[in-house]
């Protein structure tokens, strides 16, 4: 197949929140031209529900919804399989099997191009990944492994700058935001949550605006431990933030049942109290009304004014 | 010093081997109960899995009756296991209690590491402690043959009840004995015991494997005794997630220099092409294609709500009940599923096979 006529579709879903961008440049450095699926709606939610197991968790299941609206208009989709993004992090398991649960969840074939994320084993694993991908896409798998070396292994790993596009830079009442970036930065998932804080003029403060070499440094009781990586991100925020004077309260905001979660939140909302910080842990499901959503929201914002 | 540890199906046998052989004092919190599962229900995070909140329960009915040290197996990677410590150390220090935390992690550490682990709260000799977890590891392997050996009479057994009579009996004796020796007379003694009872020479039970989470698979509390239940319906169980084969795949084959594949793993790769999901996820996918492969009647998935490989791996399943022709069921446990419930699919899903 001739460079520049195929078509890859990037799911807006999971990892794009942190890494998009450079994938994207990964891309377009390789002369293919990519496609990225809408942002999250009520479609692409119904269609993710639909094609997974019921106790998959929500991220996942909008992933698959972006799949499927890829599918017309992509040749191939980029599904990227993260087992761990630097020496002692290790991604969720849903992460490490995505590419499986896609391939059986979807009934229609979906032709995928899959990259390996692992620097723990960085050469065999991610070379080979990245040596099929090149093949399917007819590119020379040494310029492919240049370009990704030059995209994402600088930006992925450990201690890689982390943009602060977030910040509202406004000076209202400083609050913080937590949760995957996935979960918080979906305006659907999250229900415009940022946004929301905005409006009422507070200033929104996320994992995103800490430098992720403070994050680690930070992330009791992980430090320099195996954790999840995402976990590590909001420990490492929350516990940064506490110590910074003038903080108003800090918002969890959580899939339901996630498993890493479950540990990450039991350990921020113990120090929280022990520090005298209000805190708010938001559960958020498929079936979770905005109406409830935004009662549980305000009357906390009331409290803490 | 005096050591407590969460209970693991019948883990705790060994554990008694080994800490007996020492010499360390010990207490054995009760088996799982009820009102184990509140307890552990009242302190742990909402949505943590269900192995979590019987541990931390079985760990504060230990301190509560005077421990002071935690011996704890933890382990590694993708499942949520691994950070069990540092979430009950975390817990049990806001809750007030005092205590020294040993964790042995069977998936990293050598036979030197543990040792060294455990030298660090009591003073023995390294050869001492490393006959005794030698003697332990048997313990484990004769435990398990004798739950396979009434796994085997119960669902041809001619009165029924007789097999449960006998493991109720030896369950309850062999909290009584002490040391090696006495463990192993009465596995001896319990061993004849079932030999004798009258069996169904020309019986062809349904033959179904259960796979998945080994905690909820091994802890007959937790899954609500499903061997036993699907043994009396007369039909011929195979657990596979014993803790002999947890040890002989994180902790013998690790002993060798370079990385062995288990047979499920391999199996696995025509599903899965993750090389670990964590925990168990892909020996589920692995097991359940070689019980495919094995031509079996059914196979029972289980595992805790919120399991984080085995939801990977259940999405596997659609395609293995079409290749191989084997229907999967999947039960998801926590605390509050209800006994009636669970009875009703289990008939319902003997029934249609």
């Amino acid at each position: 197949m001739k460079t520049g006529s195929v078509t890859v579709g990037i799911p807006r879903g999971l990892i794009f929140y942190d890494h998009g961008r450079y994938w994207e440049s990964f891309f377009k450095r390789l002369g293919i031209k990519t496609i990225v699926s809408q942002k999250t709606n009520s479609f692409i939610l119904n269609d993710g529900v639909v094609c997974c197991t019921n106790e998959t968790c929500l991220p996942v299941k909008v992933f698959h919804g972006h799949i499927l609206s890829l599918t017309d208009v992509a040749d191939y989709i980029f599904v990227p399989r993260y087992l761990s993004v630097s020496g002692r992090e290790l991604c969720c398991p849903k992460l490490c099997g995505l590419a499986d649960m896609i391939k059986y969840n979807i009934e229609k074939q979906v032709k995928t191009i899959e990259i390996n994320i692992n620097t723990r084993h960085l050469k065999k694993d991610t070379c080979q990944s990245i040596r099929q991908a090149a093949e399917t896409l007819g590119i020379n798998y040494h310029k492919m492994l240049s370009v990704f070396k030059d995209t994402i292994v600088q930006n992925v790993s450990f201690g890689a700058p982390y943009h602060a596009n977030h910040v509202s830079g406004n000076t209202g009442r400083p609050i913080v935001v937590l949760g995957h970036s996935y979960m918080i930065y979906d305006e659907y998932l999250s229900m415009g949550l940022i946004q929301k804080l905005k409006n009422k003029g507070f200033s929104v403060f996320t994992p995103a605006n800490l430098n992720g070499y403070i994050k680690k440094m930070n992330a009791e009781p992980f430090v320099d431990k195996f954790f999840f990586n995402t976990g590590l991100e909001n420990l490492g925020a929350a516990f940064t933030y506490m110590n910074l004077s003038g903080i108003s309260g800090v918002i969890y905001l959580s899939p339901f049942a996630c498993g890493v979660d479950s540990l990450t939140l039991e350990f921020i909302e113990r120090k929280l109290f022990k520090k005298g910080i209000p805190f708010l842990k938001l559960t958020v499901d498929e079936h979770t009304g905005e109406a409830g959503f935004d009662t549980r929201l305000e009357a906390f914002l009331d409290m803490i004014v | 010093m005096n050591i407590t540890f969460p209970h693991m199906g019948n883990t705790y046998i060994p554990a008694k081997v080994l800490l007996d052989f020492i010499g360390v004092d010990y207490i054995i919190p009760p088996l799982c109960n009820k009102k184990t599962l509140e307890t552990g229900v009242k302190i742990s995070p909402e949505c943590i899995c269900l192995p979590f909140k019987t541990i931390i329960a079985n760990l504060v009915n230990g301190l509560e009756a005077g421990a002071d040290t935690i011996l704890f197996g933890g382990g590694c990677g993708q499942c949520r296991l691994g950070y069990y410590g540092a979430l009950i150390n975390e817990i049990l220090s806001d809750m007030g209690y005092k205590f020294k935390y040993l964790e042995i992690d069977f998936g990293r550490m050598s036979f030197g590491d543990i040792i060294k682990e455990i030298k660090t709260v009591a003073d023995i000799p390294a050869i001492r402690i490393f006959t005794g977890i030698c003697l332990a590891l048997r313990t484990v392997f004769l435990i398990d043959s004798l739950y396979k050996k009434a796994g085997h009479c119960r669902c041809r057994e001619l009165g029924r009840g007789a097999t449960d009579a006998v493991m109720r009996e030896f369950k309850k004796n062999v909290l009584s004995v002490k040391g090696f020796a006495e463990v192993k007379r009465l596995i001896k003694k319990t061993f004849k015991e079932l030999e004798k009872i009258k069996l169904d020479e020309t019986a062809k039970p349904k033959k179904i494997a259960v796979i998945g989470e080994i905690f909820i698979a091994c802890e007959p509390f937790v899954n609500l005794e499903i061997e036993q239940k699907l043994g009396t319906m007369g039909v011929e169980v195979h657990n596979h997630l014993s803790i002999s084969e947890w040890i002989h795949e994180h902790f013998i084959l690790n002993l060798i220099p370079f990385k062995v594949n288990t047979r499920a793993q391999i199996a696995a790769r025509e599903f899965l092409k993750a090389e670990d999901v964590g925990g168990h996820g892909v020996e589920t996918v692995g097991n359940s294609v070689l019980r495919g492969k094995d031509k079996f009647d059914g196979i029972i998935h289980i595992y805790p709500f919120t399991c984080m490989p085995e939801i990977v791996a259940q999405s596997a399943f659609k395609e293995i009940q079409k290749k191989y022709g084997v229907p999967i069921m999947s039960l998801v446990i926590d605390e509050l599923t209800g006994e009636a419930g669970y009875i009703t699919r289990l008939e319902a899903f003997v029934d249609m096979i």
